[in-house]
């Protein structure tokens, strides 16, 4: 007796359809799983004998094949024991079912029975869902799978529910499609720019940031604030579009950290603390789940203490930064994430932290300081647009009434500089609609000085030394300043401006 | 090496084991069977099972149940000899399986308990 059961698994972010044949016959009975299972596919023999036994349904005595096809892809996860289980019963005519050729099931069986959640619900669903209508699965995977459009999503607790619907005996009612909450809803009391007094110049900067995409380093003594306004960056950046919010949730899902939940509607913020290794930043370990780089996607990537990053972790940023995406070579195949996201990072001017400090004295040597400043130079330091100092609040500051403006305000403006930056790339994929991924070609057409401009540009390269790709940035960031300012031309202050987020370029320090 | 009690009480064994079986609608078709590889306790048949049986029989106060006694060596064993029957009489398509009858006999070689397993050995991976 044969039984074709549908399923599908991911590797990466690649959904493949697999099709878990079963066959019966007789013979000394055995179990076997071909196909090229996983360890954990392989031991699931014993789960779904268990689970079938305790569900009140006899396994059969018999000898029991089950081929996943395609037979040449390498299959990962327990997803299969639902459809492996569903398929036993089916072939071995201890169930009856009909034709369940438009249904897709995945899902891990516990040894009672019971249906456990599986990581890749959501882009499984995304990817299969204009070939399978219906998708039945774990009750905790359900709201993922039901943000998806187009496809009947039937969340079950258990094996024997799923019988029991197939049979028509107790019917599931189908999920209702998870609505996106909006924005306003969730930043009820959450961070908020205005909780930092004062720095409004460094606002200022990261408003810049947040509008043209560009990647900022923060540097300043401990307690200036740096952490505090990298934290509620994202609250000043524009929601997730349909398309991005879908992206990021596939990779959410794979990592196991959509659960409950349906798509993921917020920026993400990433903050890895400094010890972390290789494989959690780029992702990968024995598991190959997407690391904190890819997490980041569409997001934020805040690395604070910058210098004592290991220096490999930080290598692993090259490849996003310059690509939007990261590869993780395996031994049989390598794997690509998405990895698109802006990154801010933090530093003390010197060991001790104090170097640039009006009030503190610094405890390092010369070349104590010129050791630690050189760990953040090299082709990372090239990628980063804005280099700022944040100085230490002055009394006035700190301890005065007047508050800045609240995120909303802010993030009001960067949607308008974003919108507009749309309309100039209108060619471009959305996600590249940057001032910051200007390339040569872009900057010569798009960047137009005016005479008073140019003259500051000539002056800041003669006199302060600036390299070409320094020159590259400078005109980019500009030119955000300069749609800041409504100003189609790029001006002298627009330039000055920019000129000033250039803090290591002018070397004042070394 | 077995000595002439121990053969007794296999022999008991298997006779209580035979008994049960009939009881249960059974059909013994061979009993002590010689294979090429090893021998096979019993043969039975019911419904369209052909089923191989393997008694294990243990005097009063065992050190656990006389299940344990059969290790993987024994079970691979029992596998080659009902392949060998099976592969003698064109069973190799019908409906087969092995079980395991277990057999505690009490002081007086009076029948104690009897535990008959189903599909207890698999074949294969």
């Amino acid at each position: 007796m044969l039984a074709k059961i549908y399923s599908g698994c991911i590797t990466g972010v690649d959904v493949y359809s697999v099709d878990v044949e079963i066959d019966i016959s007789g013979g000394l009975p055995s179990f076997s799983v071909i196909g090229l299972p996983d360890t954990s596919i392989r031991e699931s023999r014993d789960r779904i004998r268990a689970a079938i036994k305790n569900s009140g349904f006899s396994f059969p005595a018999k000898k029991i094949t089950v081929n996943l096809s395609p037979a040449g892809i390498k299959k990962e996860g327990a997803g299969f024991d639902l459809p492996i289980a569903i398929g036993i019963l089916a072939a071995s005519g201890e169930v009856d079912l009909e034709q369940l050729g438009e249904t897709l099931f995945c899902g891990e069986l516990s040894l009672n029975g019971k249906l456990k959640p599986f990581r890749g619900a959501f882009p499984l669903a995304v990817s299969l869902k204009d070939r399978y209508k219906i998708f039945i699965l774990p009750e905790d995977n359900t709201r993922e799978a039901a943000a998806v459009k187009g496809m009947d999503i039937y969340g079950a607790g258990s094996l024997r529910a799923v019988i029991d619907h197939l049979k028509g005996i107790a019917p599931i009612p189908p999920a209702k499609t998870t609505e996106r909450h909006t924005l306003k809803h969730r930043l009820k009391r959450e961070m908020d720019f205005m909780d930092v007094r004062g720095q409004e110049y460094v606002k200022r900067a990261l408003e810049v940031a947040a509008s043209g995409r560009h990647n900022v380093l923060l540097i300043g003594p401990p307690g200036s604030g740096k952490s505090m306004l990298a934290k509620r960056f994202p609250t000043i950046l524009p929601e997730l579009t349909h398309a991005e919010a879908l992206e990021t949730s596939k990779v959410y899902s794979i990592a196991g950290e959509l659960k409950n939940n349906g798509l993921i509607y917020k920026r993400p913020f990433r903050d890895p603390h400094h010890t972390i290794s290789y494989a959690a930043m780029a992702g990968g370990g024995s598991w190959a789940l997407p690391g904190e780089i890819s997490l980041a996607h569409n997001g934020v990537l805040f690395l604070d203490e910058f210098p004592e990053f290991r220096r490999d972790v930080i290598e692993t940023l090259r490849q996003p930064l310059e690509s939007g995406e990261i590869t993780i070579a395996r031994v049989e195949r390598s794997m690509k994430y998405p990895s698109r996201f802006l990154f801010i990072a933090a530093m003390n001017p010197c060991p001790c932290g104090y170097f640039t400090d009006r009030k503190k004295e610094c405890r390092c040597s010369p070349y104590q300081i010129q050791r630690y400043l050189s760990k953040v130079s090299g082709p990372l330091l090239d990628r980063i647009d804005i280099h700022i100092e944040v100085p230490r609040l002055d009394y006035d500051d700190l301890c005065g009434r007047r508050r800045g403006e609240p995120s909303s305000v802010i993030r009001e403006r960067v949607k308008n500089i974003v919108d507009i930056q749309r309309g100039r790339f209108k060619q471009r994929l959305q996600h590249m609609a940057y001032n910051a991924y200007m390339d040569i070609a872009d900057t010569e057409k798009y960047c137009i000085l005016t005479k008073d401009a140019e003259e500051i540009l000539k002056t800041a390269i003669l006199e302060l030394g600036i390299s070409a790709r320094a020159y590259g940035k400078i005109l980019m960031i500009s030119r955000t300043v300069a749609d800041m300012d409504s100003a189609e031309k790029i001006d002298s202050h627009h330039i000055s401006e920019a000129i000033r987020y250039r803090c290591l370029d002018r070397n004042l320090w070394l | 090496m077995e000595s002439r009690t121990d053969r007794e009480t296999g022999r008991l064994g298997e006779k209580i084991a035979r008994d049960f079986l009939r009881s249960r609608r059974y059909l013994i078709l061979e009993k002590n069977y010689f294979t090429p590889f090893g021998e096979i306790d019993l043969i039975a048949r019911k419904n369209d099972y052909t089923v191989f049986v393997e008694v294990k029989t243990r005097v009063s106060d065992p050190f656990g149940s006389p299940l344990y006694s059969i290790t993987r060596l024994k079970q691979r064993s029992i596998v080659r000899n009902s392949l060998s029957y099976m592969k003698k009489n064109g069973l190799t398509e019908k409906p087969c399986r092995i079980d395991v009858i277990s057999i505690i006999l009490d002081g007086n070689k009076e029948l104690k308990t009897l535990e008959h397993i189903h599909n207890a050995i698999e074949s294969g991976s």
